[in-house]
């Protein structure tokens, strides 16, 4: 019997996973390829909650569908400022870039 | 429920149809689409004809005189948002008008457009304005006629700017759709408040929908007049009424072919069709009605004396389909619900001849549209002549010519408005201006014929001009005869057409003294105007006699009163200062002062910090500060500008508060 | 059915770990794009068609494609990348991202959460009738923010104009 626990253990794993790509990859491409991941283990969770703990409502559904969305303009303006921060640096590693510094 | 309505939507889908594989077509196939555009166009004519002779069938009972076919468009939780088509007298007539002189303008169009090498584009474009006109004609719905509306002016913003490689077809453009889009907003305005009094979009249904008496009766007064103004508001856009009728000379940049269009059957009809479709509510209140008389009013003499000093044979023509359309305005307004439309309806076809008349002039003459330019092409083209001299008869008023007969019901109509809450002399208004822009209108259309008929020809153009092929002078014929024929629908006394239209309403009794008195005011002006114009005057190089006699009046005049001016002075200037102060806001005191002053303020402040540093702190504390650096290595540890750096430490310094949560929540 | 939950879950994780281990960005944007279609299943497996629909369609069919095309743009199109992710400096990022599973696992763990009786079920209709009701304005707010993303995108990506200097 596969229960919700199942669900967010799953949703655990795959987010330390995206976690672990955004922390250890160098190229900012994969950084946003964690991010992503982080985010769709976020939508597990919430469809997973949605399925076992809601009632008629459907508030974890449209969570889901409003996180894709945002996921989507996130994912477009992100490879859009990494094109633009390549043709700059002409790198698109995390490791040059840092013009944060203090 | 009989085919036709049950099938109504078919008369305006076609032409969309039509259009689409049309705009599938690749360039060269120029037969293929123009046919397929004008087979739609014919099967609409006929589905056109089968509807009306329907109705006239189904004679004049109450409840056949709206006959719809309704549907649920777009249902959401409980509310749903229903369509419809209407048959009514109303839209029978403008079906007939609007798919007959398209198809004659289509015809037209293959002769006149034959060497553009956007041929294709050109007849996709035309099916899709007629289409759209003809699905706002049917629409039984506020929504479906919105929906429409817009598509006419998109489509006529295409048409317009169609040779968009012209600077001044683009800037046409974009004013015809600017300025239409002035009036839209009112409109839309209206339409919204409407819905929300009657609770429904549909005009008619069973008693039930917005135009019905139970729905109307519920509308207050004062709520039926600003609906009325704001639904007049997107009439006199589209109608090209005073104040925003610029648009529509400046509509001339496009082909001939689609002046005829937006000038006759299709554009500007669509706002008197509008009025026409909202009367009901128009009525409630007398106010609204007046309003769009005096507008009218205005307009029909105010365009008729800027149309005396033009020298474009189709600006002419265009400040006389205001000059017209001024006059269909004031017939709605002085409760000549009938006469208005029976001069729409008359007036679509004249007016269709004789932009299609100068088009075949135009063509002829190597498009020279200046009329000091013509002259003598009685003789060289003589078909057009005669077809244009029915027309120029039948637009001034001359009897037994279907102008006529409209134009003087809608005197009658004038003369017997007698508005109670209006002193005498503001009811004598409109008969007034009605009757002295009758004389203006038969006195320039005579100066347009003598300039482009009479005399020698005056430029090389007029001289080498020869008769137009058969595609261009076969619907010239055709609207010639219904020029004439048109008008013995309306015989005063025994008019079908107003029998057709409202069979329940009387018609004003004839009046012998009215009718005589515009007959004679139209003769004498063709009178004078046929004087003036002769011998000297259409010599080449000559001065306009009026303009010698009435010099800067006539240049006002020529000048349109200097409207397009005055806007560009006032509107525009301000629309363009005002964005170019919002452009100066960002620039300096957002970026400028927020963002460089909080960065000057930051300098300061360091300047400040640097002079207290190196005054008070550097001597004592110089050791301290060598502790503090080495601190600081660590730190800049910390800070390295790396995200995923910082990340690092965020997620581990989760876990180490989730840790310390854990060892405080066990205690 | 349990088989198909256990299925998806190897195939997820899996994929997953290849997807950011692998030092051929190519492999990894396909890798990701298993990883997609995993979760779809994912969704599917809850009875979430409509979002098991959606996610094939904005993450297998959009989000991926764009990702492969950002590697062709800054990268040659092999995308070697120099650096391992098992290299030194990438070390703490494990430890913290294993820190973090740790956490997560021990929480749930120890938490317990009430099954309801029967599974919820909806429809489409439902959900359609959700947004143009309830969610209206969510939904109008991130069709805005979708338009802003997209006129934001072509601006930021937009060649510079050249040097005004």
């Amino acid at each position: 019997m596969v229960t919700l626990t199942h669900y967010l253990v799953l949703a655990a794993v795959v987010f330390c996973i995206g976690l672990a790509g955004v922390l250890t990859r160098r190229n900012a491409i994969m950084v946003l390829v964690g991010l992503e991941m982080m985010l769709n283990a976020g939508n597990i969770n919430l469809v997973a909650f949605w399925r076992y703990l809601g009632s008629q409502a459907m508030s974890g559904q449209m969570f889901a569908i409003f996180a894709i969305a945002v996921a989507g303009a996130e994912a477009a303006v992100g490879l859009a400022l990494l094109i633009a921060v390549y043709r700059h640096f002409r790198n698109v590693s995390v490791e040059e870039i840092s013009s944060l510094k203090g | 429920m009989p085919w036709i309505v049950e099938n109504l939507w078919l008369i305006a889908f076609l032409p969309f149809l039509a259009a689409g594989i049309s705009a599938l077509m690749p360039r060269a196939q120029k037969k293929a689409s123009s046919g397929i555009v004008i087979f739609a166009m014919a099967l609409s004519l006929l589905l056109s004809l089968k509807a009306g002779g329907y109705l006239l069938k189904a004679g004049s009972s109450h409840e056949t005189l709206h006959l719809v076919r309704n549907f649920d468009w777009l249902p959401y939780g409980d509310t749903v948002i229903r369509l419809g088509f209407l048959l009514d007298p109303l839209s029978a007539m403008m079906l007939f008008v609007v798919s007959f002189v398209s198809l004659l303008v289509f015809i037209f169009s293959l002769g006149y457009m034959d060497h553009d090498e956007n041929f294709t584009r050109f007849f996709t474009f035309l099916s899709l304005f007629a289409g759209s006109m003809l699905a706002l004609v049917i629409a039984n719905s506020l929504l479906l006629l919105f929906m429409a509306w817009e598509l006419v002016g998109l489509s006529s913003y295409l048409l317009i700017g169609f040779w968009y490689q012209k600077p001044s077809a683009a800037a046409a453009m974009k004013k015809a759709f600017i300025t239409t889009r002035i009036g839209d907003l009112g409109f839309f305005i209206g339409l919204l408040w409407f819905h929300y009094a009657s609770g429904t979009s549909l005009f008619y249904d069973q008693g039930q929908g917005a135009l019905d008496p139970t729905k109307l009766s519920i509308l207050g007064g004062s709520a039926a007049l600003w609906i009325s103004l704001l639904v007049f508001c997107g009439a006199v856009g589209k109608s090209g009424q005073f104040p925003l009728h610029v648009w529509l000379p400046d509509a001339m940049e496009g082909p001939t072919p689609v002046s005829a269009l937006i000038h006759a059957a299709t554009m500007v009809a669509a706002g008197v069709f509008l009025v026409g479709r909202m009367y009901p509510v128009f009525e409630i209140n007398p106010t609204a009605l007046e309003v769009v008389a005096f507008v009218g009013a205005f307009t029909a003499l105010f365009a008729a004396t800027i149309a005396v000093a033009q020298w474009d044979i189709k600006r002419i023509l265009a400040y006389s389909t205001v000059s017209q359309l001024g006059y269909m305005m004031m017939g709605l307004g002085v409760g000549g619900y009938v006469s208005g439309l029976f001069h729409l309806f008359t007036h679509a076809f004249f007016k269709a001849l004789l932009f299609l008349g100068s088009g075949s002039i135009i063509h002829a003459c190597h498009h020279e549209q200046d009329i000091r330019k013509m002259g003598g092409l009685k003789d060289r083209m003589s078909r057009t002549f005669v077809c244009y001299m029915i027309g120029m008869f039948a637009l001034s008023g001359v009897p037994l010519f279907a102008g006529f007969f409209s134009k003087d019901e809608i005197l009658l109509d004038a003369l017997h408005f007698h508005p109670a809450n209006l002193p005498h002399f503001a009811s004598r208004i409109p008969i007034v201006f009605g009757l002295i822009g009758a004389f203006l209108t038969a006195f320039y259309m005579m100066r347009q014929v003598k300039y482009v008929f009479f005399g020698s020809p005056r430029d090389h153009g007029a001289q080498h001009a020869h008769e137009s092929g058969s595609p261009m002078t076969l619907p010239l014929i055709f609207l010639a005869l219904m020029a004439v024929a048109t008008g013995f629908l309306g015989w005063p006394g025994h008019s079908w057409f107003h029998h057709f239209m409202e069979p329940a309403a009387e018609a004003h009794p004839t009046n012998l003294y009215l009718m005589l008195g515009s007959i004679a005011i139209v003769l004498i002006a063709l009178g004078v105007s046929a004087f003036v114009y002769s011998g000297e005057a259409l010599r080449a190089g000559a001065v306009d006699p009026l303009e010698a006699r009435f010099a800067s009046l006539f240049r006002v005049l020529n000048n349109k009163y200097y409207i397009d001016e005055f806007y560009e002075k006032t509107f525009v200037l301000f629309t363009r200062t005002f964005s170019r102060i919002i452009v100066r806001f960002d620039r300096y005191i957002l970026n400028g002062f927020f963002v460089w002053g909080s960065a000057l303020i930051v300098y300061g402040l360091s300047l400040v910090n640097q002079l207290i540093d190196e005054a008070a702190i550097n001597r004592g504390f110089d050791k301290g500060c060598r502790s503090v650096r080495t601190g600081s290595q660590w730190n800049r540890w910390i800070q390295n500008g790396l995200s995923q750096h910082y990340l690092k430490i965020t997620s581990l310094a989760i876990v180490i508060l989730f840790l310390l949560a854990l060892f405080i929540g066990r205690t | 059915m349990d088989y198909v939950f256990y299925i998806l879950a190897i195939w997820i994780v899996g994929s997953g770990l290849l997807a950011i281990l692998q030092r051929n960005l190519v492999h990894c944007a396909v890798a990701l794009i298993a990883f997609f279609a995993g979760i779809a299943g994912i969704f599917f497996s809850l009875h979430a068609e409509f979002l098991g629909a959606i996610q094939v369609v904005v993450y297998v069919g959009a989000i991926a494609v764009l990702i492969l095309f950002a590697i062709m743009l800054t990268r040659h199109v092999t995308g070697e990348e120099e650096v391992s992710p098992f290299s030194r400096h990438a070390i703490w990022g494990w430890i913290a991202s294993a820190a973090v599973l740790c956490v997560l696992l021990y929480s749930l763990d120890k938490q317990m959460f009430a099954i309801s009786a029967e599974p919820s079920q909806i429809t489409m209709l439902d959900i359609g009738n959700a947004m143009m009701q309830r969610y209206a304005v969510p939904f109008e707010v991130i069709s805005l923010l979708l338009t802003a993303a997209l006129v934001g995108a072509v601006v930021i990506a937009l060649e510079e104009p050249r040097e005004r200097k």
